[in-house]
């Protein structure tokens, strides 16, 4: 159990695997998941192409109702990872268990798993009917069963009066359904989505993001589920792969990965507009722990940690790189005033989005984003009073740029 | 495009005769060759020539349509024999040919047997066809149908691979991946989803390979004797070299043995222009 | 990129039914060629005992000059008719390819001359050559370009270039679709470019049409080149090599080696020159088409 607790988060740089390993142990949401229970674990699964290496040591496992989103920037190896799993790709070494049986070497076509493809890959000879019962008939699932089996799904999809019709004749929205009602009919163990919503309209791709959350606690299938959009990851992930180059940089729930990012790369890439990332100094005063950060047109802020962790007291008269939220500088009070600072800063210039005012100011040299309210009459130029929240404040050490 | 530049009007006159000049060369060898088949011996042996007969003859029509008469049980049977060794060959070829092409196109197959299979037929037919006659000697099967069917799948194997992998080759991946995650095997996905969307393509590939079997000659002539196995384009030689004086009976077996050929080539001219351009130009 | 499991297995039992004919009906016998090329092998009802004679075959068929002009005659016959099916073709391509009434008929009638089967378009030529009847002489005479009727296939300097010609008439509607296709392809904004920097018709497709159809031409080029070089059927039906052996080509030469004077050694020999020959098109053709599609 230990050994797969280490390994969910890799790091570059393996002097410190240890300590962020151990900083995640924490906030592992699977520290009860076991190669047995586990509907899928990975371990040490690696695949290159040639020199190209696209994934590298990836372990982990998910329990029976998991909905597991893959999340990264392209090129970062999601979708090869999907393949793996799915069997559409072979592996370089590692292994995949599904239901604690290595299918790894096992034909895709006898994995019992269910795939919904960016492209929808509708089978264009054939009618929507056609397309949602290939499954079975391949299955040799005799006409009378199968039929009831694609009218329930046409039900649930909402695709009754489509059935006849051959995808060509269709909206993006419509195949998008059909695939998923392809995919839905077979319950099968393992559900895999390669960027499903990616071809969709904006308005659309929110629709059926809810559609698909809501099937999901409907019908409580276990998802694999690749996106870049980290919004689309929040919002349906109950638990959140990050990968980037091929290496798994976070495992953790959506929270985990919002609140506690692992390392720099994940704070950046989770969240819009992204986390702000502001060079510190960490001052020790008698047993306090200060956090200072230098700014131009000021006096420097210099606050206290109250939660200050050992691992921070160790980076004593070092830099830290400080990880604050956008929404964790307002105009407004923080909910807990005990852990919060509030100075006065000068905006350079700002964004209203209707909602929300996004006024950025500089702190030691670097632009900080900071999320005022809506209503605010503040312009650029002006000096506001702001409230630094520090209750989901994050450290991060800078050459190895992963979380104190 | 081009209309939104207008033409001046001495190239709009260049542009018509050429365009003439074009449609009569293209059209005078067969127009003539109709002519030749419909006019009477004595027209035909005009100096300077009847252009267009004096009255329409028919009888050579008449002639080589009848089973009766020896010119006509030649020409008949040899159509026969085209028709049963192009249709077969065609068959098995797309068969054998549809197989490789998905080996090619969806399973890694190399590159470099695809061209060693293209170079075979690339070759010219004189540096086989020596070891062939001996080996359809010892096998009993010089003068059948079975030894060209044979010839020509070899020859249509090749080229018919070539055309469909180009076909595959364009397919969205997704498509088949979907079938195998869905429990489909390779060859049921080939059967229920590969094969019906590339119809269009195996139709083309069926005719080209039909043309070019109807077409042979080399090795017809050479494993061919009597009327058991003599196709089309032998016939005519026999016909055209024999002891046949009147041109109207050799124009008319020509007529005859064309209609199939230009009736598949003018009716399903998109298909085969795509299959026939598809291998140099791209896309 | 991706690859699967079980691959390797499949491709081969989905090679297998093509694999195994073309080893059969073309591996094997060319094998066999080679090996009979080396022997003094003879076509004959009893059983006769073949010895190897190495290279004697090679260097008779090298010293025979029947053979080697026999050879230029082929390559005579192949850039001929080829170069002047390319220029054809490329002309009728770009008529085409402009805007008339009644493009898409004319279109369609450059296929007719492509479908009539190659015995059949010989014998029309040899025909509408006919010394004593033919059209080509009734019609020029009447012209008043010839005075009296010409033996066009009986006179040893014309007779090639008249089987050339019936040749180019039925192969250059290949090079004008192939042509047309790629035609279809250059950007009309890069000609329409260089229509306002002020380059006339002839410098735009000199410096933008041709490089952008020479990819594919080159195919089609070489492809008819490995065809034309192997030429036999329009020969056997219009000369059989005459006048004078003037149009016998290789092709026909190793035929009558093999089957008029039975000689299966040398004429093995024969081929297997004029296969080597023939590997050397073959692997220009090899180059042009992956030149043109990045892989074959």
């Amino acid at each position: 159990m230990s050994e797969s607790n280490n390994s969910f988060t890799s790091n570059q740089v393996s002097d410190d695997t240890v300590r962020v390993a151990s900083a995640n142990q924490s906030i592992n949401p699977n520290n009860s998941a076991d190669r047995d229970d586990a509907i899928l674990s990975i371990r040490s699964l690696c695949k290159s192409y040639y020199d190209a290496s696209i994934l590298q040591d990836i372990n982990l496992d998910i329990n029976s109702g998991d909905f597991l989103v893959l999340v990264g920037p392209s090129g970062c190896g999601k979708s090869t990872l999907l393949s793996c799993i799915g069997g559409l790709t072979d592996v370089t070494s590692g292994e995949i268990f599904c239901k604690g049986k290595n299918i790894t070497q096992l034909d895709p076509a006898k994995r019992d798993i269910a795939m919904v493809f960016q492209s929808y890959a509708l089978f264009p000879n054939m009618t929507v009917s056609q397309n949602i019962g290939f499954g079975l008939e391949v299955r040799k699932v005799p006409a009378a069963e199968r039929e009831q089996k694609i009218q329930q799904v046409a039900e649930i999809l909402h695709l009754q009066p489509l059935l006849d019709r051959t995808p060509a004749q269709l909206s993006g929205g419509q195949r998008q359904r059909v695939a998923m009602g392809r995919a839905l009919v077979r319950d099968p163990t393992l559900f895999l989505f390669d960027e499903p919503l990616s071809n969709l309209d904006a308005k659309l791709r929110l629709t059926m993001r809810t559609e698909i959350k809501h099937l999901h606690q409907r019908l409580g299938g276990t998802m694999v589920y690749v996106t870049h959009d980290q919004v689309e990851a929040m919002t349906l992930a109950s638990k959140i792969v990050v990968l980037n180059q091929g290496v798994i940089q976070q495992f953790g729930t959506p929270e985990d990965v919002y609140k506690r990012p692992a390392n720099t790369f994940v704070a950046e890439f989770m969240g819009s507009p992204a986390m702000n990332l502001i060079q510190a100094k960490v001052l020790m005063e008698g047993g306090d722990v200060k956090i200072q950060i230098q700014r131009e047109d000021g006096p420097a802020i210099i606050f206290t940690e109250a939660a200050a962790t050992d691992a921070l007291r160790a980076f004593a008269n070092c830099t830290v790189i400080v990880g604050l939220r956008p929404e964790s500088i307002s105009d407004l009070p923080a909910r807990d005033p005990q852990r919060s600072h509030s100075v006065k800063c000068r905006i350079d210039y700002l964004e209203g989005i209707g909602s929300d005012v996004y006024a950025t100011l500089k702190l030691a040299g670097t632009d900080v984003v900071s999320r005022l309210h809506g209503d605010s009459t503040v312009r650029a130029g002006d000096t506001q009073q702001l409230h630094f929240d520090l209750s989901n404040i994050s450290y991060f050490d800078p050459s190895s740029q992963l979380r104190i | 495009m081009h209309s939104t530049i207008k033409r001046p009007r001495y190239l709009s006159y260049l542009l018509y005769l050429s365009l003439i000049l074009l449609a009569f060369f293209v059209l005078a060898p067969v127009l003539w060759l109709l002519l030749m088949s419909l006019s009477s011996p004595t027209d035909l042996t005009k100096v300077p020539l009847q252009w267009i007969p004096s009255q329409w003859d028919f009888s050579r029509y008449a002639l080589l349509l009848d089973w009766q008469n020896g010119s006509g049980e030649r020409f008949l049977a040899a159509m026969l024999n085209s028709l049963i060794i192009a249709t077969s060959a065609t068959v098995i070829a797309l068969f054998a040919g549809v197989l490789a092409a998905y080996a090619f196109s969806r399973r890694n197959a190399s590159m470099l047997l695809m061209f060693a299979f293209l170079a075979t037929i690339m070759m010219p037919p004189i540096t086989y066809i020596l070891p062939l006659y001996s080996a359809f000697s010892e096998l009993g099967i010089l003068n059948t149908k079975v030894a060209l069917i044979i010839c020509y799948c070899a020859m249509l194997i090749p080229f018919a691979i070539w055309l469909m992998k180009t076909n595959i080759d364009v397919l969205p991946q997704e498509i088949e991946q979907a079938a195998m995650i869905e429990g489909a095997g390779t060859f049921y996905t080939l059967r229920k989803v590969v094969l019906p969307i590339i119809l269009p393509a195996i139709g083309a590939t069926a005719m080209l390979s039909f043309l070019t079997a109807w077409d042979e000659f080399f090795y017809a002539l050479i494993f061919s004797s009597d009327l058991s196995a003599k196709t089309i384009p032998v016939a005519i030689a026999d016909f055209s070299a024999g002891r046949v004086t009147d041109f109207g009976v050799i124009a008319s077996v020509g007529v005859l043995a064309s209609v199939p050929p230009v009736l598949i080539a003018l009716f399903f001219q998109r298909f085969i222009v795509s299959g026939l351009v598809g291998g140099s130009v791209k896309g | 990129m991706r690859s699967l499991i079980g691959a390797k297995q499949q491709k081969w039992l989905l090679l297998a039914p093509a694999l195994t004919v073309l080893a059969l009906i073309s591996f094997v016998p060319f094998v066999k060629t080679l090996w009979l090329s080396f022997s003094d092998s003879e076509i004959s009802a009893l059983p006769t005992v073949v010895s190897f004679i190495g290279l004697e075959n090679y260097i008779y068929a090298l010293t025979d000059p029947d053979f080697i002009s026999s050879l230029g005659r082929t390559l005579y016959f192949t850039f001929i008719s080829v170069g002047a099916e390319v220029i054809l073709g490329v002309a009728v391509a770009l008529l085409l390819n402009q805007q008339f009434k009644g493009r898409t008929l004319m279109r369609a009638l450059i296929i007719l001359p492509w479908a009539i089967p190659t015995i059949v378009n010989a014998v029309t030529w040899r025909l509408i050559y006919n010394p004593d009847y033919g059209a080509l002489n009734s019609l020029l005479m009447q012209l008043g370009i010839i005075g009296e009727y010409q033996s066009w296939l009986g006179d040893p300097d014309v007779a090639m270039n008249m089987v050339i010609l019936a040749d180019v008439w039925k192969n250059f509607p290949l090079v004008a679709y192939v042509a047309l296709a790629a035609l279809q392809t250059v950007p009309m904004d890069m000609l329409n470019a260089a229509r306002l920097e002020g380059a006339n018709a002839w410098r735009r497709f000199f410096k933008i049409t041709l490089p952008w159809i020479i990819g594919p031409l080159l195919v089609i080029i070489v492809l008819r080149s490995v065809e034309a070089f192997r030429v036999f059927d329009i020969i056997y039906v219009m000369t059989r090599g005459g006048p004078a052996n003037q149009t016998k080509t290789a092709s026909f030469y190793v035929y009558q080696e093999y089957f008029s004077y039975l000689r299966s050694g040398s004429g093995s020999s024969y081929a297997i020159i004029v296969a080597l020959i023939s590997i050397i098109l073959i692997y220009g053709y090899y180059r042009a088409a992956k030149r043109q599609n990045g892989s074959l």
